[in-house]
């Protein structure tokens, strides 16, 4: 039996009188995924603290909630007004309320890059996207996907053909609803064998309206393919936002995401990362600064499926008032993935009696010849630093500025792109000093002000 | 400053950590241009003195006053007794991660400058600074992208104080034991960076256990601290006299005095 709740009851009524009406025009091989996911979700209803990766997660002040499902882009926005980074050439990308929100709803590029709306790629790409789409996220046993699998209604869909190098996008996705709303949304990028992108992408939100989003994206990187991804959030502080990202990496690829949570009543991130081929490399870094009543998870899975691969992961945490975290990283490494080099790490300051982080590291190894670690830390601020900083004229919240800087540092030490370090730094200090207000465009451009 | 008004007054100081007395009424009386050497065992209370005198947390004072420029500081926090003026070479000291020393000596400048009402310095200006003082103690330009303390040598670390007051130019500054476990070149560069810095209107507070530092920085005022007090005071010669004959004597002369004055 499914928990009962105002949200539940809301979205099933919704599926079923309005909403599979509206996708009867959409390709069959969608239609199927959205309803064998419908009565997945349908049986299983939100995840409960029962839920062994939701024991620390209460979703209750949402599910008790009222959200406005929204079909359309409702707002319209002028679509230059997307986050800038001075200096650095990109295509830009504005996903409001989930909706890709370009003039042209499909992009073709000189180079063969494609990109644009999800829902209009399905009728002109549909062969191409079939061989993709929920390939990755099909087994999944999250609720939370199945929800965002039945009832998503756009999204953004990156195409990069062999070969082409060197692109950087930016994405900027708002929530701006102007009503308390229910966002579900879908998003797929495909990197052909040695094709190499970046994407650096800011997520938003308006400052007065309850938003509950899904945001799910697949990524497969080709052979000897590369794909490089921040991610900077920042919504207001009365919205839930789950971002799932599913990722398969063949051999000699690379796939890196470094990503911000910087604000949000719950922001919660799970990554699942199949390295399926020789000689990947997977780094995945994460800052999360939490404070007052907020909440940050990740949930992080990687798994070796072949050889002589490495990963990293390293999250870093820093929590004041009454916020919470949660962190449950996991390396999986099968038995035929001999010489992978994995490694995990979550660090954690907790700045008051009341923050509290639960971290659970993971390792399974199947395999005999391998080299791994995983470990976790939770400290406070040291207080012998913090005089000896102090002795030397720097105020107290300055000592303490420093050394909580200091402590994000390993993971803003690892941004590559050089036109985006010190706007990285900025927003961090911003962060950490309390200035970083909800911004309704882009967040690394209000930083910039 | 007004001639002949000290620099630094403690008065029958008592404090404590936890329910222990530490301090036990002491006097110490330091004026502009002097230097005090303060020598005496092990757990005497030199370092809880010096941490005192700087106001880290933990300690209660339970009774006496320390002045400091004719005003009692012992409401004030440890920045500001920093900013007016009062500089501490730590015993141990702290590293601090990824706290790079360029920026942690920036931040330091820039909040004097800042309390003394100006701008912060200059980039170009903090380097040439921070070059000039480098080379006043032989500290290698290599540090300077480094991690505070970070993987520093025991010497490196005691030389890096020494920097650091150099950078601050304080009116009191205190070294606690700046020179226990430096080798012979690294103790006279220290002694130099020290006399360099010595004029007329700073003062210093030398803690040490030995006289060898004593023959490079040449004390005004030799005091020998035992249970918390100080009991005995001269000139540089009691540092020799310490040398030859160890701390045994002292230790006898006081249990006598406390005796006789329990009597
Ligand atoms: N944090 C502390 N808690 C309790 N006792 C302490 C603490 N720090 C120092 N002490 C005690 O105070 C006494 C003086 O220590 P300290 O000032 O370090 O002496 P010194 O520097 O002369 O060697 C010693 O008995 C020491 O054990
Ligand atoms: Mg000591």
């Amino acid at each position: 039996m499914p928990a009962m709740n105002k949200l539940y009851e809301n979205i099933i009524r919704f599926f079923e009188k309005d909403f599979s009406e509206k996708i009867k025009n959409e390709p069959e091989f969608i239609q199927k995924i959205r309803l064998e996911n419908f009565e997945k979700f349908k049986n299983k209803g939100f995840p409960t603290l029962k839920d062994e990766k939701w024991r620390k997660t209460n979703l209750n002040k949402f599910t008790n909630q009222y959200f406005h499902p929204l079909l359309h882009n409702i707002v319209k926005k002028n679509s230059t007004d997307v986050c800038i980074v001075p200096d650095l050439q990109t295509v830009n990308i504005q996903l409001i309320n989930g909706h890709f929100a370009g003039e042209e709803k499909l992009n073709v590029l000189e180079n063969g890059i494609i990109y644009g709306s999800i829902q209009s790629a399905f009728e002109k790409y549909k062969d191409l996207i079939s061989r993709y789409f929920d390939k990755l996220s099909k087994n999944s046993t999250n609720p939370m996907d199945w929800l965002n699998a039945a009832l998503f209604t756009d999204g953004f869909f990156i195409y990069v053909p062999k070969n082409v190098k060197e692109i950087n996008f930016q994405i900027s996705q708002q929530l701006d609803a102007p009503v308390d709303a229910l966002i579900n949304s879908r998003n797929l990028i495909v990197l052909e064998n040695d094709a190499q992108i970046n994407l650096i992408q800011c997520d938003d939100s308006n400052e007065h309206r309850s938003h509950f989003a899904t945001f799910n994206t697949e990524i497969f990187v080709g052979e000897n393919a590369e794909l490089n991804w921040y991610k900077y959030q920042n919504i207001n502080n009365i919205s839930a936002m789950f971002s799932n990202t599913f990722a398969e990496v063949k051999e000699n690829g690379k796939l890196y995401t470094n990503f911000y949570q910087l604000n949000g009543k719950l922001l919660r991130n799970e990554q699942f990362t199949e390295i399926a081929g020789k000689d990947v490399a997977v780094d995945h870094y994460g800052l999360y600064l939490v404070d007052k009543t907020q909440q940050f998870d990740n949930v992080i899975f990687v798994s070796h499926a072949s050889e002589g691969s490495y990963s990293n992961q390293k999250f870093k945490g820093i929590l004041d008032d009454s916020a919470k975290g949660f962190f449950n990283g996991q390396i999986l490494v099968k038995k035929d993935a001999q010489q992978t080099n994995a490694y995990q790490k979550n660090d954690n300051i907790l700045l008051t009696d009341k923050a509290k982080i639960s971290s659970q590291p993971f390792l399974e190894i199947y395999a005999d010849d391998v080299s791994c670690s995983h470990g976790s830390t939770t400290g406070q601020i040291d207080d012998e630093a913090l005089f000896y900083i102090r002795q030397r004229g720097i105020s107290k919240r300055d000592a303490q500025l420093l050394q909580l800087y200091a402590f994000a540092g390993e993971v803003i030490d690892a941004v590559k792109i050089p036109e985006l370090i010190e706007p990285t730094k900025d927003l961090v200090k911003k962060r950490l000093n309390g200035e970083l207000d909800v911004c309704e465009d882009c967040i690394l451009q209000c930083a910039n002000k | 400053m007004e001639k002949n008004k000290p620099l630094l007054e403690i008065k029958n100081l008592h404090a404590k950590i936890g329910d222990k007395e530490i301090i036990k009424g002491l006097n110490l009386t330091v004026n502009p241009g002097e230097v005090h050497a303060i020598m005496g065992p092990n757990g005497t209370g030199k370092s809880t003195l010096a941490n005192v005198i700087t106001g880290k947390d933990g300690y209660e004072i339970t009774d006496g006053e320390i002045l400091y420029k004719g005003k009692n500081i012992t409401d004030l926090d440890p920045e500001e007794r920093a900013l007016e003026g009062i500089f501490l070479g730590f015993q141990y000291p702290v590293e601090i991660p990824g706290v790079s020393m360029t920026n942690f000596m920036k931040a330091a400048v820039d909040a004097q400058r800042k309390y003394k009402g100006l701008d912060p310095i200059k980039p170009g200006e903090f380097l040439k600074m921070y070059r000039e003082k480098q080379q006043l103690v032989n500290m290698s330009d290599k540090m300077k992208n480094r991690s505070v303390n970070e993987g520093f040598s025991g010497g490196e670390k005691k030389k890096n104080e020494i920097f650091q007051m150099a950078m601050l130019e304080p009116d009191l500054a205190i070294l606690d034991e700046t020179d226990s476990g430096l080798d012979i070149d690294a103790l006279k560069a220290v002694a130099d960076g020290v006399n360099k810095l010595r004029n007329k209107d700073n003062a210093f507070i030398v803690i040490t256990h030995y006289q060898r530092l004593l023959d490079h920085i040449v004390p005004d005022i030799v005091h020998v601290m035992y249970d918390g007090k100080i009991v005995k005071t001269g000139d540089k010669n009691l540092a020799k006299e310490l040398e030859e004959k160890g701390y045994a004597w002292i230790e006898e002369e006081y249990q006598k005095s406390k005796n006789a004055g329990n009597e």
